[in-house]
């Protein structure tokens, strides 16, 4: 994961929806981002 | 059009040398916004020569494919992702008219690209090894 320095211990805010999408797909989705989120950056 | 999940949006993506900088200007797939982050994953214009296997992440757009979508051929890497900040450092055109989105990808296509992320991130849990103090 490339990651930009400048966000290095910001906690990103709640996950932007998408149009029209379902609360199943909007939960599944967030799970993911947050795990992405938490793969170590690449030096 | 602004950055959302889907679009396909001008990226500064880092290089390999240098992997915590802005690098080289490519069309980049948002898999998300969760303000002030985005994460982008990488495109190029490359060729994929056709008896190459097609790797799990790895979404190839063909001519016709890529037309609808405002683009030459192309190949998607999911990947190989970046975590951005909004910001002009890294999205070039973030205060022009249409902020660098060249196009967004139709919900079908957002689905497709969504479980593909899914499996990927299941094979990465699945070739972790966790050891020691659970």
């Amino acid at each position: 994961m490339y990651a930009a320095p400048e966000l290095n211990g910001v906690i990103p805010g709640p996950l932007e929806r998408s149009e029209g999408e379902s609360d199943e797909r909007y939960a599944q989705r967030s799970a993911l981002f947050s795990e992405f989120l938490n793969i170590p950056d690449a030096d | 059009m602004s950055i959302v999940e889907g679009a396909f949006v001008k990226v500064l993506f880092p290089t390999h040398e240098k992997p915590r900088e802005p690098g080289l200007l490519h069309i980049c797939y948002c898999l998300g916004v969760a303000p002030p982050v985005a994460l982008v994953a990488y495109t190029a214009t490359t060729f994929w020569p056709a008896d190459l296997p097609v790797p799990p992440g790895i979404r190839i757009f063909g001519r016709q494919e890529a037309a609808t979508l405002n683009q030459a051929p192309f190949v998607l890497h999911l990947n190989r992702l970046a975590k951005i900040a909004l910001t002009e450092r890294w999205l070039p055109d973030l205060y022009r008219p249409g902020q660098g989105v060249v196009c967004i990808a139709p919900p079908q296509l957002r689905d497709e690209l969504f479980q593909a992320s899914q499996e990927l991130m299941r094979r990465r849990r699945e070739l972790t090894q966790k050891l020691g103090i659970p």
